[in-house]
């Protein structure tokens, strides 16, 4: 395979938000909800706006995938996303949060905005336990960095 | 002197006991025109009062349901209920209660609207309420509309309309939707 992926590894200190998370609930808004039982899954369509206590997401389209505690399995945003956390902006095409694993993968057209550097490629993985982040080129889009002066 | 007092003594007594007797009559008269009036409004040509109607289907093409009221007034096809509480029971078994001030339930096209605090919930502590709300029951749908609120162990539901059909298995919540959910 001819691929070739250039990996960015980053090392992020987030223990300075580690306070805030007494919170438990994850806050979802948009235009609209339906919810589709066995599996059940939510998909929050228009203007769909997702946030615990570190973690912002914006995007067209909403998923939550459940378990059978009818707990978060899953959120797929899906279309414009953004992600919003301590120190960084994330941007794609869709993203992936695994609340379980603690892991974001986000696809598509991503770019991350770093204290005023910005990194993009075709795939990035952030892993909230470890505070790394991992992005990916392709073929087609190789990693690039745009470091502020 | 005395005679003149004696007759004073009467006129006066005779005074009160004509404000008395008046003031009888009047509160008589005002009762009865009361009722009149309420009569009037009861016996609207094609109206007939019931009270504490209960509506039952044992389930032969739908899903056993049971509606009770304080009060019910028939106009025609539809039936004004007051004080409702009702009972569904949905395709797994499982029984949805029913509650609002006021409703009402059309006996051909077997739909019930359900008027101010409109509150549904199961044994599981599924709860939504709603100003309003449209019971389909032969296409098993239900049809929320204004401050919708659904709450359960996991999650707050907050939109402007919500449709529970059953038929599909979906729900559908519209209008600046609003959801609290546990995280893990």
């Amino acid at each position: 395979m001819k691929s070739i992926y250039f990996v960015f590894i980053i090392f992020l200190n987030t223990n300075v938000f580690s306070e805030e998370k007494n919170d438990n609930y994850f806050y979802i808004d948009s235009d609209k909800l339906i919810i589709k039982e066995n599996p059940l899954i939510s998909e929050f369509i228009g203007n769909a706006y997702a946030r615990n206590v570190e973690n912002h997401f914006w995007g067209n389209k909403i998923l939550v995938n459940y378990d059978n505690d009818k707990k978060i399995k899953l959120i797929t945003i899906i279309r414009n996303v953004k992600i919003v956390r301590p120190n960084e902006e994330i941007f794609g095409d869709k993203a992936i949060y695994d609340p379980k694993l603690e892991k974001i993968k986000i696809s598509g057209n991503v770019s991350i905005i770093q204290n005023g550097n910005i990194l993009s490629g075709s795939e990035l993985i952030v892993d909230l336990i470890n505070s790394t982040s991992i992005i990916k080129g392709n073929n087609d889009k190789q990693v690039s960095v745009k470091v502020a002066k | 002197m005395k005679k003149y007092l004696n007759k004073i003594i009467i006129i006066i007594l005779l005074i009160i006991l004509s404000l008395i007797v008046l003031n009888y009559f009047n509160n008589d008269s005002k009762m009865l025109e009361t009722k009149v009036n309420n009569l009037k409004e009861i016996s609207t040509p094609g109206t007939i009062e019931i009270s504490n109607p209960v509506f039952k289907n044992k389930g032969l093409n739908t899903n056993p349901y049971e509606i009770i009221a304080k009060k019910g007034i028939q106009i025609k096809n539809n039936i004004e209920l007051y004080e409702v509480l009702g009972t569904f029971t949905n395709d797994n078994g499982e029984i949805v209660y029913v509650k609002a001030d006021k409703g009402l339930y059309n006996q051909i096209n077997q739909t019930i609207e359900l008027i101010d605090n409109v509150t549904i919930y199961d044994d599981m502590e599924n709860k939504t309420s709603a100003k309003f709300a449209i019971i389909d029951i032969d296409n098993k749908k239900m049809n929320f509309i204004d401050e919708v609120i659904s709450v359960s162990d996991t999650s707050i539901i907050k939109s402007n309309s919500s449709v529970v059909d059953e038929k599909n298995n979906t729900i559908v919540y519209s209008g600046n939707v609003r959801v609290k959910v546990k995280d893990r």
